[in-house]
């Protein structure tokens, strides 16, 4: 196999960031090459400069032998490099056929759509994935998956040689992966070259033929991916052994704090747990199992339809989240940018938002007090930016998520749930964000953990309860022992529910 | 402060044009036309039309401090112009019966009223508040021309001429336009309702998860300008010594456009009631210079829809280049 792409010696400069040092990246025809590395590491950096978004400073592009320039994204596309990006660029209001051929609409004649045409060719485009999907459906009505499968269709009619994919997994289920990973094989067998960018390790040794490490934009290998384990990868990523400190608990005891009793909504059923003073409580299960709706059920975005939670032995009526908060919970919620953080507002306005009648005096904020508090729980958690006055959407993901966990720490929450809670972070962040965990645990505050990452449930969670299609199906109490049935459990709901 | 600081930090804080037209833009603007002004006539710079010029703008002044508070909360507000004419009306029909303070009163209450009705049906019915108030706008305007068979109320008592008069040399109206900037600037600035509005506008959903009761607050900044609205209607009826059940058309969309100029942006989350004033400020000022000039109103339309643009394009223009 010869080289398609040749990036030699790039360099690109930041006001104040050397985000590539002479990175040399180069890829065969058709082999499934993943890009990895840190958050900040360089991978999105030298892709945008591929896909003509950023200009590069130094070095030269090589298309199959040929050295090219890469203007503008327009360039990049003639050139036959497609770039996927995470939120997907489909209109959602039109039909999966109008956004397969978006702009060219499959060469109308004299300007009018010949929509059947238009189907015919649509379809052609889906098989030609080896999959199903109607290409007359509104896409606003496709799953993730099939809206990536759809990308796809779009980037091989705009005749891609080179496919770009950053990060399309973060929002699949395990099911809508394998069928991407299907999709992707079906493509390197016609001969398509993709470039996979992701954070999740155990991807890229199903997916991927060779990797290339970046680090604080240096290349620091490539090879092919059966050289290596996850152990050497994580380290050629961040650069040290992250360390797996073996931690048993000894089962300890916890005092009761939350207890639901047989509480139920239109995506739970019939679920009973309690949660002790200073213990973490893993929720597992799958996509759509109904780990995000039992935190939401408990936080009162969506309405109890029977059952009670009890809080200190109380029974409670939660039915919005005001109450929740006022009771001491706090929501972590799953997509930061979204439901997490106010973006347009500072570091110090999103960490003090729940808490501002505490600050305040007749309803007129006290600066001071305010500053005192978030900027002593904003250095406990180590969180890195230039000034308490900086928005928080300058921040890097991990140093946002810190900051919307902080805002429960100025609150002095007791109880805090988290969906995801490292979603996007990168590793040497993960593990910040647990170790934090660790720590408020230890000071006696309780936590809720819904995750898709099973490793990092077993990392924090003293007690796992998997949850299977708004059950919860089983309870493991020395969860890094249980990996595997916690697994099992996830998978088939548990033992009695083969035929459902 | 001791949380990690990363390297921007050591960055001087130096004089930044950039940064400073951006923050000042507008005033540059007003100064610009201050300093045209000036040179077309010589009695712009005086006192007596600078006073002139601020009894023209407090009406819809007034009005876009309230729409500044909705649009603050990515809403909008089409009918301040038919609550303006309904509060008036209000007002002029009460006067003879029970005496200024109930009508007053009775007046604001009615603009609130309406307002809520913009709010409760905007977030808990969930209809854009772009249609909601619209509907708003057809429908008190309705109910003003109906009071009284779409017929002016002519000479009201002297008892409501106050806000047509002068308070040491400088119009009472004016007076209650500045004082209700200076309010909502604090509020906006330095309350916990103020910064909640930013943190809905910014991001409902976040805010809502934060255990702010968006709903809540929304429909109060439909409150907030309904009876800013009422308060207009006011002044404009006892300046004008008459209530008219058509007054204030068409000044939503001064006022909205105000409150775009002084760089509140209708996404929500962004802007400030001080903007606000300056844009008022601002658009009077232009007409005031095509008045001395003796041209036409029509020329003064074009060229204020063109000042518009021009002063976004220029904020756009100078935020792109900070970045």
């Amino acid at each position: 196999m010869d080289a398609i792409l040749e990036m030699k010696n790039i360099s690109k400069t930041f006001p104040g960031v050397k985000a590539l040092q002479h990175v040399d990246f180069s890829v065969k025809r058709g082999e499934v090459h993943c890009l990895i590395g840190a958050n900040g590491a360089g991978k999105s950096t030298l892709m945008k400069i591929l896909a003509g978004v950023y200009p590069k400073d130094e070095g030269e592009i090589y298309l199959q032998g040929q050295k090219v320039e890469v203007g503008s994204p327009a360039d990049s596309r003639r050139l036959g490099v497609m770039t996927i990006y995470q939120e997907l660029s489909l209109v959602e209001h039109l039909t999966v056929a109008e956004n397969i051929f978006l702009g060219s609409y499959a060469n109308p004649r004299f300007g009018v759509v010949s929509w059947k045409r238009l189907r015919m060719e649509a379809q052609k485009a889906i098989n030609r994935l080896g999959i199903s999907i109607d290409v007359e459906k509104q896409v606003s009505d496709l799953s993730m998956g099939h809206k990536q499968i759809v990308e796809l269709a779009k980037a091989l009619e705009g005749n891609a040689k080179i496919i770009v994919m950053d990060e399309p997994s973060t929002t699949l289920s395990e099911k809508e992966i394998k069928l991407l990973f299907a999709t992707i094989e079906e493509l390197k067998r016609q001969g398509i070259t993709i470039i996979y960018i992701s954070h999740k390790l155990e991807e890229l040794f199903s997916i991927g033929d060779r990797v290339t490490v970046l680090r604080d934009g240096k290349r620091i290998a490539t090879c092919g991916i059966h050289e290596l384990d996850q152990g050497m990868l994580t380290e050629l990523i961040t650069g040290h052994k992250v360390e797996k400190k073996a931690r048993t608990f000894t089962q300890r005891q916890f005092a009761e704090l939350l207890r639901a009793d047989s509480i139920s909504t239109d995506k739970i059923d019939n679920v009973s747990f309690s949660l002790g003073k200073g213990e973490i409580l893993g929720l597992y299960g799958l996509v759509g199992s109904g780990r995000t709706e039992l935190l939401k059920a408990l936080y009162g975005v969506d309405p109890l339809k029977k059952g009670t939670v009890y809080l200190d032995g109380q029974a409670q009526k939660i039915t919005k989240p005001s109450q929740a908060i006022k009771l001491g919970m706090g929501l972590v919620p799953e997509n930061r940018k979204t439901e997490g953080a106010v973006l347009g507002l500072s570091v110090e306005e999103n960490a003090v938002l729940p808490s501002y009648d505490r600050f305040a005096r007749w309803g007129v904020i006290q600066k001071r007090k305010i500053q005192e508090a978030v900027s002593r729980h904003v250095s406990e958690m180590r969180v890195k930016t230039p000034s308490l006055a900086t928005s928080i959407g300058s921040l890097s993901g991990g140093n946002q998520q810190k900051v919307i966990i902080s805002k429960w720490l100025v609150h002095q929450s007791r109880i805090i749930l988290f969906d995801e809670p490292t979603q996007g972070i990168d590793i040497g962040a993960k593990q910040e964000i647990y170790k934090i965990m660790r720590e408020l645990a230890e000071q006696g505050t309780s936590m809720i953990v819904a995750s898709s990452e099973i490793n990092e449930l077993l990392e924090v969670c003293h007690r796992i309860l998997v949850m299977y299609r708004g059950r919860v199906v089983g309870e493991f109490r020395d969860p890094q022992q249980q990996k595997e049935e916690i697994l099992h459990y996830a998978v088939t709901g548990g033992t009695a529910l083969w035929n459902t | 402060m001791e949380y990690v600081k990363t390297e921007a930090t050591q960055a001087k804080p130096s004089f930044q044009l950039g940064a400073f037209l951006r923050k000042y833009n507008l005033l540059l603007l007003v100064l610009v036309f201050i300093v045209i002004g000036s040179l077309l006539s010589p009695k712009f710079l005086s006192v007596q039309n600078f006073l002139n010029l601020l009894q023209q703008s407090a009406v819809t002044g007034i009005v876009a401090i309230g729409i500044t508070f909705v649009i603050i909360v990515a809403g909008i507000d089409l009918s301040v112009g038919s609550v303006l004419a309904f509060a008036g009306m209000v007002m002029a029909l009460l006067l003879p019966h029970t005496g200024p303070f109930v009508a007053f009163l009775a007046a604001i209450a009615s603009g609130a009223v309406l307002g809520w009705i913009n709010g409760f049906v905007s977030t808990r019915l969930t209809i854009p508040p772009f249609i909601t108030t619209l509907a708003m706008m057809v429908a008190a305007r309705g109910l003003a021309l109906l009071l009284t068979d779409g017929k002016p109320v002519f000479n009201l008592p002297e008892s409501v001429r106050f806000f047509g008069k002068n308070l040491f040399g400088i119009p009472v109206s004016g007076l209650i336009w500045i004082a209700l900037t200076l309010i909502a600037i604090f509020v906006l600035r330095y309350t916990t309702f103020g910064r909640k509005l930013y943190a809905i506008g910014g991001n409902p959903q976040s805010a809502h998860l934060t255990g702010i009761e968006v709903n809540r607050y929304i429909t109060f900044t439909y409150v907030i300008s309904g009876a800013l609205s009422a308060l207009a209607g006011i002044v404009l009826a006892s300046w004008l010594t008459v209530g008219q059940p058509t007054a204030g058309s068409g000044i939503e969309l001064d006022a909205i456009a105000a409150v775009v100029l002084g760089g509140t942006s209708l996404m929500g989350g962004v802007g400030g009631v001080g903007g606000t004033f300056v844009g008022v400020l601002l658009m009077s000022m232009i007409t005031n210079i095509f008045n001395l000039l003796g041209l036409s109103s029509y020329f003064q339309s074009i060229f204020m829809g063109i000042i518009i643009v021009l002063a976004l394009v220029l904020n756009k223009f100078v935020i792109q280049k900070k970045q």
